[in-house]
């Protein structure tokens, strides 16, 4: 019982947090799209071209990429080659797919670690953008932690594969 | 162990990760980062794995995808590709294969506001599918254009395609968009020089549809006025170097969504599926192109690219018989593998050795990119024809009818890519000619 209950706080939870990571990821690219566009607006119909547009898409970038990378994790967007799979029976094809998940947990584990600790000496050095100056090593730090969601990510995928999701033929993994 | 050998070994590990099923982009990053490491050291391959992501993603090249999957999105959303097809309809329609050479044109409308190839197949096939059949279209050739039309989606400008390839090389992306326009013009026109002499040789494969007034056609001009307008506002911007490619991307998103809320095309629930799409596409293909600079960072050390020129080198083989060994590769590859896999798995071998013979890599951009869209068409593996037969199979069309119908189109496009071979001017007159 307590069990259960905890599961459904838990997706809850897990809900709210997607849909929140959701919005930063709309906002940031409406952001870049229309930091753009009015520079253009700006160069051209007001003659005064906006200061830093380059700097504000770049970390509107680091944001959008994270939000981006962990977002097509939780949707299994994966690019893959899945001629050997499709070929292998289905308690196989879940192995491997379990197997496929823990090496990217274990791969993304190393990267958010790295990306971590270099954001934290970005910050120590205090790296900033070339015109804003604005200092780059929170944008790091908080791509670094969408990392870590989508480590996490490929951690609950290797104990719920895709194939146990989708109880169909096949090894969907293309997406293009 | 010499680096060479560590390189190699590090791709046969890699390979076979790959045909195991693993996700490419753990594939690549894994073998990146422990190769490195076994050169390097492991401290080295640390730092390398902790700085690539940011520096990857943070940087203003990168913006182009998201920019540019919004702008196909929304152009989606606002009916203007269910308008071009029907102008393209009105206008070929009436012609023996007609409807299926308007796929082929729709196609080609579809491609110049967005540069996804299955998400162009599948478009075409959900609108002009009923009419094909309901004109008794014979499925081989029906299928066949449908799963041929996506090809022409990385081939007209703006192309995902291509800023895949640009961002991995480091050429301009308003050039290679350039260069692509008259081979996607040229490609369009020889798919239906094929429907048309297919359909010659025997008609019942494609009769013709009803027929159309000259007045009729006219008018059809003010369906396709928008995709062309914003078309022409993206690509001559580039051209005549009043914006750079994020800016005229920027603006031609802005501008399909100025269009689709003009046309009360657009709501809160359509913005957020074409958001929630871009996300999800562009978070895929951010997570590819970060492990493929870790994996190209080791290749780089491993100094097996540069191994791989010299040999090629010592060959003494002229450079376009390079090039057609490159292709034939990718023909093989293609048939078994993703075409962006492909692609970022060969680049960071093909490139080094491309510069060292002296080849324009724009041109080899527009050779890799069809060739990456004869894969896409190319049986046992090609995605379009997934996603046509996937569509049509409520139809009773067979798999293997899909198959056999993308042939013809498989040998056009080969065709295509020997008269780039033989003609670079096709591709690179429009780059020369920029300001």
């Amino acid at each position: 019982m307590m069990f259960s209950i905890a599961k459904l706080y838990l997706r809850t939870a897990i809900g709210f947090l997607m849909k929140i990571i959701n919005w930063i990821g709309y906002i940031s690219l409406t952001g870049m799209v229309l930091t753009t566009a009015v520079n253009v607006f700006g160069r051209y119909i007001l003659k005064k071209p906006l200061l830093g547009e380059v700097d504000l898409v770049q970390l509107g970038m680091a944001l959008f990429g994270g939000v981006a990378m962990l977002i097509a994790a939780n949707k299994r967007h994966h690019v893959g080659v899945d001629i050997l799979l499709v070929r292998l029976s289905r308690p196989n094809r879940i192995l491997l797919q379990r197997f496929s998940s823990l090496l990217g947990f274990l791969t993304l584990s190393v990267l958010t670690a790295g990306v971590f600790l270099n954001g934290l000496d970005t910050l120590k050095y205090g790296s900033t953008t070339d015109t804003l100056r604005v200092p780059q090593g929170p944008f790091e730090i908080v791509f670094s932690a969408f990392i870590f969601l989508f480590c996490l990510t490929s951690l609950v995928q290797a104990f719920r594969p895709e194939e146990l999701e989708v109880k169909g033929e096949g090894g969907p993994q293309h997406e293009s | 162990m010499s680096p060479e050998m560590v390189g190699l070994i590090g791709m046969v590990v890699m390979l076979i990760l790959l045909f195991l099923g693993v996700h490419i982009a753990v594939c690549l990053t894994l073998v990146g980062i422990v190769g490195y490491a076994v050169i390097q050291g492991v401290d080295k391959a640390f730092i390398m794995a902790g700085m690539m992501p940011f520096h990857v993603i943070s940087s203003y090249t990168m913006a182009l995808f998201p920019v540019y999957l919004l702008l196909g999105e929304l152009a989606d959303i606002s009916g203007m590709m269910r308008d071009s097809f029907k102008a393209a309809n009105v206008w070929v329609g009436n012609l023996r294969g007609g409807l299926a050479m308007a796929s082929i044109v729709g196609g080609g409308f579809f491609a110049a506001v967005s540069g996804s190839s299955t998400a162009c197949s599948a478009l075409i096939t959900r609108l002009s599918l009923p009419s094909l059949l309901e004109h008794n279209y014979h499925p081989k050739l029906a299928t066949g254009a449908l799963s041929a039309a996506g090809t022409l989606s990385n081939l007209i400008p703006p192309s995902i395609g291509l800023v895949v390839y640009a961002v991995m090389t480091e050429t301009s992306l308003g050039k290679l968009f350039l260069a692509v326009f008259i081979p996607g013009i040229l490609l369009t026109l020889m798919f239906m020089i094929q429907i048309h002499i297919q359909c010659r040789f025997n008609p019942k494969l494609g009769p013709p549809g009803g027929a159309t007034t000259a007045r009729e056609k006219l008018h059809a001009f003010k369906d396709a006025a928008p995709t062309l307008i914003l078309f022409t506002v993206v690509m001559g911007g580039i051209w005549f170097g009043v914006y750079t490619a994020n800016e005229a991307g920027a603006i031609g998103t802005v501008g399909a969504f100025l269009y689709g809320l003009y046309r009360r095309r657009i709501n809160g629930q359509s913005l957020s599926r074409a958001f929630r799409n871009t996300l999800g596409i562009a978070g895929m293909i951010f997570a590819v192109i970060i492990s493929a600079e870790i994996f190209s960072n080791f290749v780089v050390i491993s100094g097996l690219s540069q191994a791989l020129a010299q040999w090629v080198g010592g060959l003494d083989m002229p450079p376009v018989g390079v090039i057609i060994c490159i292709m034939l590769v990718y023909i093989f590859v293609g048939t078994a593998m993703d075409t962006l896999t492909m692609i970022l798995v060969t680049l960071p071998f093909f490139v080094p050795l491309l510069n060292h013979l002296g080849i324009d890599l724009i041109w080899f951009g527009v050779l890799v990119v069809v060739q990456m869209e004869l894969s896409q068409i190319t049986p046992p593996v090609g995605l379009n024809l997934f996603v046509v037969a996937g569509m049509v199979k409520e139809k009773n069309i067979s798999m293997g009818t899909v198959f056999s119908g993308a042939w013809p189109f498989c040998y056009t496009m080969v065709i295509f890519n020997a008269l780039l071979i033989a003609f670079p001017q096709i591709a690179m007159y429009l780059p020369g000619l920029m300001k």
